[in-house]
Formats: C-alpha cells, sequence, structure tokens
C-alpha cells in the first residue's frame, strides 16, 4: 500500500516540478504577447496591469499602417525558407556522401563544418561585407540566402548524417541487387526512409535562419530587412518602444513555432531515430 | 552443367584474408550451403557471388559467364539478408514489386507475379503492411518474396533463419528446402549452423580462416571428414577426439591413450603410419557410435567413469572420463548408470575415424 503511495507522490511531485519548469519557458512569450496588447501607458508601471483593455493599435501601426513590417516578415519567410531548401539541396548527397563512404580527411572535414557552426558569426561580418558588396548582392535576398549558408549546411549535414547513418547499409545492398543506381538508392530508398530526419533537420536549420539577426544587420536593405532586424530598429536612440518590440516579436515567436507544432510527431520520432532499431 | 562456378577466390580487408583461394563448383539447381565458425569468409564468399565485394584475385562464373566486373543488378542474382533489409517506407506488396519495378516490367505483370508468390509464401493477405507492422517470420517471407518474385538464376541466403526463434526456424528450414526443390533454382546459402546444413544442404562447403576445407554431399562431409575441424564441427554432440601416441609393438601399430591401448589391424595400422607425420594422431569417434555397457562385453575397448549425465529425450547423453580425457557418449535412456560409476566402452573401427596430430589431415 505504502508503495502506491509513494508511486503518487513521485508522481505528484514530478507535475510540480514540470508545471514550474513550464511557467519559467512561457511566462517570456506571455509578457511579450501581453505588451503587445497593452495599452502604452500601462507598460512601466508598478505593480504590474495584468488586467486591462487590450488593444491591436500596436499591430496595425507596425505590420499594416504606416508601419511595413508586413515586407519585414515577407522577407524573412523568402529567405529562411529558401536558405534551409538550398541547404538540404547541397548537405543531403553530402551527408550521404560522410555517412557511407570512407574518404581521405572526411573526418577533418567534418571537424572543419563542426568548427563553422562553433565560430562565432561576428567573425565573418566584415569579410561578408567586403565580399557581397564586391559581388554587388548586398541588400539582395541571394545574398542573405548564400551567407546563412555559413551555418546552414553544416548543421544540416551533421544532423542527416546521423540519420543516414542508422540505416542498416544492407538496405542499400538489397536495392543494389533488385537492380537500383545510385540515384534511385538515394532518391527512393534512403530519402523517404530518412523523411523525419529531414523534416527534423530542414525544421531546425529553418529556426536558426528565421533567428539569426548579425548577417541581416551587415548584409540586409530596404526591403530584405528581416523582421527580426526590424524589430532591433524599434530600439531607437530616444529610447524602446516597447509595445512595437513586443508585437514584432511575438509576431516572430509564431512561424517556428507554427514549425515544430506541425512537424511534432517527426521530430518526436526523428530525435529518437538514431535510438531505437527499426 | 554448372551454374556457379568460385576459381581461385582470394579477397583482402586491409591485410586480413578474409577468403583464401576458394573454389567451388555449383551445378544448376542445386542447394549449397557454405558452412563455418563466424570469420571464416562464407560471407565474404557470398558476397562477393552477389557483387557486393569484388574479389582481389580469382574468377566468378554464373552460366559460364565471367561476371567479376558486373555491377550487382547484372548478374541475375537475389539475395536474402540476414537482417532481411527490407524497404522500411514501403508495403510489402511494393518491396516485393521492387525488383521488377526497376527493371521496368508492365504493371498489370508486376500485379500478377507478386500476388502469385505471395500466395506461395501465403502472405497474400499481409501485403498492404508496412515490414514495422510484420512479425519476424514474416518479414522473412516478404524478403523472400522479394528474391523469389524476379526468378534469378541464383538465390543468395546470408543466414536468412537466424534471426527467427528456434521453433520457427525449424519450420521455415523445411519451407525453404521445399521451395527450393519445387522451384529449382540454384541457392548458395550462408550459414554457421550445422544442424541448418545437413537439413537443407545437397551439398555442404566447410570453411575455416578463408580455406575451403571440404565440399561434398551431407552425408560424406559427417562420415568422412577430412580432417580434424569438419569432423568436429558437424555432429551434436561433437565427435569426439582422443589424444594418443601411435607406436610399433611385437609389429603391431598400437594407439596409447594412457588410459587404454588399442591395437589397430595391419593394413589400416600400415595405412596410417605411412601417411602420419608424427607419432602423434587422434582417435575421432563419434558419441553415437560408443557403446556404452554396464558390464564388459567382447567388444569393450575401454573402462571408464560416468561423469555427468544429461538426459535429452529420447538418449543419454554421458560425460565419461578415461584417464585425464573427457568424451560424450549418446546412449539409450535404458541405460542405468550412476555419477561415478564404472562403465565399458567399445567401438566399431569401421565407424571411427584417424587423424593427424600435426596437419589434421584424416589418416584412416
Amino acid at each position: 500500500m505504502s508503495g502506491k503511495i509513494i508511486d503518487k507522490l513521485t508522481r505528484f511531485g514530478s507535475i510540480i516540478i514540470l508545471l514550474f519548469i513550464t511557467i519559467i519557458f512561457i511566462f517570456p512569450v506571455y509578457w511579450v504577447f501581453q505588451l503587445s496588447i497593452k495599452p502604452p501607458q500601462l507598460n512601466l508601471i508598478e505593480p504590474p496591469a495584468f488586467i486591462f483593455t487590450p488593444t491591436l493599435d500596436h499591430y496595425i501601426y507596425t505590420f499594416i499602417s504606416p508601419g511595413k513590417n508586413l515586407i519585414n516578415l515577407s522577407s524573412s519567410i523568402i529567405v529562411s525558407t529558401a536558405a534551409t531548401i538550398v541547404a538540404f539541396i547541397f548537405s543531403f548527397p553530402a551527408s550521404y556522401a560522410f555517412s557511407r563512404f570512407n574518404f581521405k580527411y572526411r573526418n577533418s572535414l567534418l571537424f572543419w563544418y563542426l568548427s563553422l557552426l562553433l565560430t562565432p558569426p561576428i567573425v565573418f561580418t566584415i569579410p561578408y561585407y567586403i565580399l557581397m558588396s564586391n559581388l554587388g548582392l548586398r541588400g539582395t535576398y541571394i545574398g542573405l540566402i548564400i551567407v546563412y549558408q555559413t551555418f546552414a549546411i553544416p548543421l544540416t549535414i551533421w544532423l542527416l548524417k546521423s540519420f543516414i547513418d542508422a540505416i542498416p547499409i544492407e538496405v542499400e545492398e538489397a536495392a543494389l541487387i533488385d537492380g537500383a543506381d545510385s540515384r534511385t538508392i538515394l532518391l527512393k530508398i534512403i530519402l523517404p526512409i530518412c523523411a523525419p530526419g529531414a523534416a527534423v533537420s530542414m525544421a531546425f536549420t529553418f529556426v536558426f535562419c528565421w533567428n539569426n539577426l548579425i548577417f541581416p544587420i551587415i548584409l540586409a536593405e530596404g526591403p530584405t530587412r528581416t523582421l527580426s532586424l526590424a524589430t532591433f530598429e524599434y530600439f531607437t536612440v530616444t529610447g524602446a518602444t516597447w509595445n512595437y518590440i513586443a508585437t514584432c516579436s511575438f509576431i516572430n515567436i509564431l512561424p517556428p513555432l507554427i514549425i515544430f507544432l506541425l512537424l511534432r510527431r517527426y521530430i518526436v520520432r526523428g530525435l529518437t531515430f538514431g535510438a531505437v532499431k527499426g | 552443367m554448372s551454374d556457379v562456378k568460385v576459381v581461385d577466390l582470394i579477397k583482402k580487408f586491409d591485410k586480413v584474408l578474409a577468403v583464401n583461394g576458394v573454389s567451388i563448383d555449383i551445378k544448376s539447381g542445386d542447394f549449397v550451403v557454405l558452412l563455418g565458425p563466424s570469420g571464416c569468409g562464407k560471407t565474404t564468399t557470398l558476397r562477393c557471388i552477389a557483387g557486393l565485394e569484388s574479389p582481389d584475385s580469382g574468377e566468378i562464373y554464373i552460366e559460364d559467364r565471367l561476371v567479376n566486373d558486373l555491377p550487382p543488378k547484372d548478374r541475375d542474382v537475389a539475395m536474402v539478408f540476414q537482417n532481411y533489409a527490407l524497404y522500411p517506407h514501403m508495403t510489402a506488396f511494393d518491396n516485393i514489386a521492387f525488383p521488377l519495378k526497376m527493371r521496368k516490367v508492365p504493371k498489370d505483370e508486376i500485379e500478377r507475379r507478386v500476388k502469385e508468390v505471395a500466395k506461395l509464401l501465403n502472405i497474400e493477405h499481409l501485403l498492404s503492411r508496412k515490414p514495422r507492422q510484420l512479425s519476424g517470420g514474416e518479414q522473412q517471407r516478404v524478403a523472400l518474396g522479394r528474391a523469389l518474385v524476379r526468378k534469378p538464376k541464383v538465390f543468395l541466403m546470408d543466414e536468412p533463419l537466424s534471426n527467427l526463434d528456434a521453433k520457427l526456424r525449424i519450420f521455415m528450414r523445411a519451407e525453404l528446402k521445399r521451395l527450393q526443390k519445387e522451384l529449382k533454382v540454384t541457392t548458395v546459402y550462408v550459414t554457421h549452423d550445422q544442424a541448418e546444413a545437413m537439413a537443407m544442404a545437397d551439398k555442404i562447403a566447410v570453411m575455416n580462416n578463408g580455406k575451403l576445407l571440404q565440399y561434398d554431399e551431407p552425408s560424406a562431409i559427417y562420415h568422412r571428414p577430412a580432417s580434424i575441424f569438419v569432423a568436429a564441427f558437424l555432429g551434436s554432440p561433437p565427435m569426439n577426439m582422443i589424444k594418443t601416441s601411435m607406436s610399433r609393438k611385437n609389429g603391431d601399430l598400437v594407439l596409447d591413450a594412457g588410459a587404454f591401448m588399442y591395437k589397430l589391424p595391419k593394413e589400416i595400422g600400415d595405412l596410417v603410419s605411412n601417411q602420419a607425420s608424427s607419432s602423434e594422431v587422434y582417435l575421432g569417434v563419434r558419441p553415437e557410435d560408443l557403446l556404452v555397457s554396464v558390464e564388459k562385453s567382447p567388444n569393450s575397448v575401454f573402462s571408464a567413469e560416468v561423469y555427468v549425465v544429461e538426459p535429452q529425450g529420447p538418449n543419454l547423453v554421458l560425460d565419461l572420463r578415461v584417464g585425464d580425457q573427457i568424451i560424450k557418449a549418446l546412449t539409450p535412456l535404458t541405460l542405468d548408470v550412476k555419477l561415478g560409476q564404472q562403465v565399458w566402452v567399445g567401438f566399431d573401427l569401421k565407424k571411427a575415424h584417424i587423424f593427424d596430430g600435426r596437419t589434421e589431415a584424416t589418416l584412416y
């Protein structure tokens, strides 16, 4: 009997702890959201006003009129989506090669990719600024998409490689004997099998691109300015316009959130892909 | 006519010689088992035939065509893997249909042939399922179906039954054999299970350390093993090897096992002493060929002490201590013996073997 009580207590305790952790994570999101619909005069009062009449004014001001943040949102979507797709197209065959072929300097090359992820992006800013200016790509979508590959390709390769590693080589050998060529094996066998992995790696790459601020700061101009950059610009010399920052931030949170909710099933499967035998 | 011919096959991995000069001639329609302990080169040999490994030297022929440089898909072979290697994202139907799709067979014919194979394997009701929704035995059948559907020249099987539980394994072993006889497709089958090899094979190729030791019919391998290794690898419990030293006494050749002496008849003694490389020879007798009795009888050769008694269904396996060696004997359950009891053991020399202690080759 006492065992059952202990079980219940443990369960209760773990629920309390989980609830606490969840609140810690959710609270900032809530705070940003309530700021985005709060009349500005209530922003900084003590104690904070939890009950107030919500307003959509800030959304209208920033995104519709006179603000032009809708353009920045579309720029974020275009650049992040394109960068993710480009990274996947290059990384999928590359990660297959890293997983299956034993070539010279394979591990050094893999480590080099990892080092690109570990390097603080600020290191790249000046060379990229000069490079993109000389190429005439500063202030273009293409320029940003190319520069995002600095981290998008290494990230995708490392994630995809672990998923391809988990596919038994016999499956490919069976296909080889069944009459498939390398292209068929890659596209009709490997790609569908690691689809959950591909979804996970693309989701992560997308979020990395979406959250990037440093490259747009140096390269984006006019309509190519991304939403995170536009948000950043509400910190003005005369002070921070908190409500506008909050509206942009909240909209900025949504796409990654939606992606992870949509792909939740795959992401859970993808994260346990290597651990569980197929 | 030979369907598959392997000539002087050599395959190295880095510096390890995985296959060392193996030659096998496989007749059309035969079921050949490559048998040996793990790491003996049997799987590598099979993979060379499949085209998944390229040999360092030697030739491989399929229906008299040299296939060394042909990719697997052009060799017209089908393979069943130990872990089945089904395509996890395809249904059983699509798995079986895959080799046909790759060969651009028309759709209605694919449908017809997949159904035909499914019927043969009793998996018609499973065709719409994905591999992970199938049991091990069912996955095995789908993998077989994928191999069968193309009607290949040669079937290659790499321990296909080893992932099944014991009961299903024995059932599938019979099924496979019936199927192979029905379809008359030349089959090369790799296993480390000697009972499986004995049960299924038309011919067994026993391998060890990359070398082919003996290639013959199962009964010949069992009754006339070419070396100590082959003799000890087949049979359960394995053949007893009694260490003896050979000497001449009054012109007769005598084997001295320490605990007993055994006099060889003249013609056999001459045969053995002419071939032996040293005086150290092994007397090999299978457990079922040892005659154990409580009383001394005319064919008793030596006495032994009962060390362990293991009842196994219809038989008893006795561990007997002879001097400082332990040998195993298979006797009927009716023999009433106790631990520590002295018993008499005899054997018929016609069913015994004599091996060279140094070269391990069979002398008699």
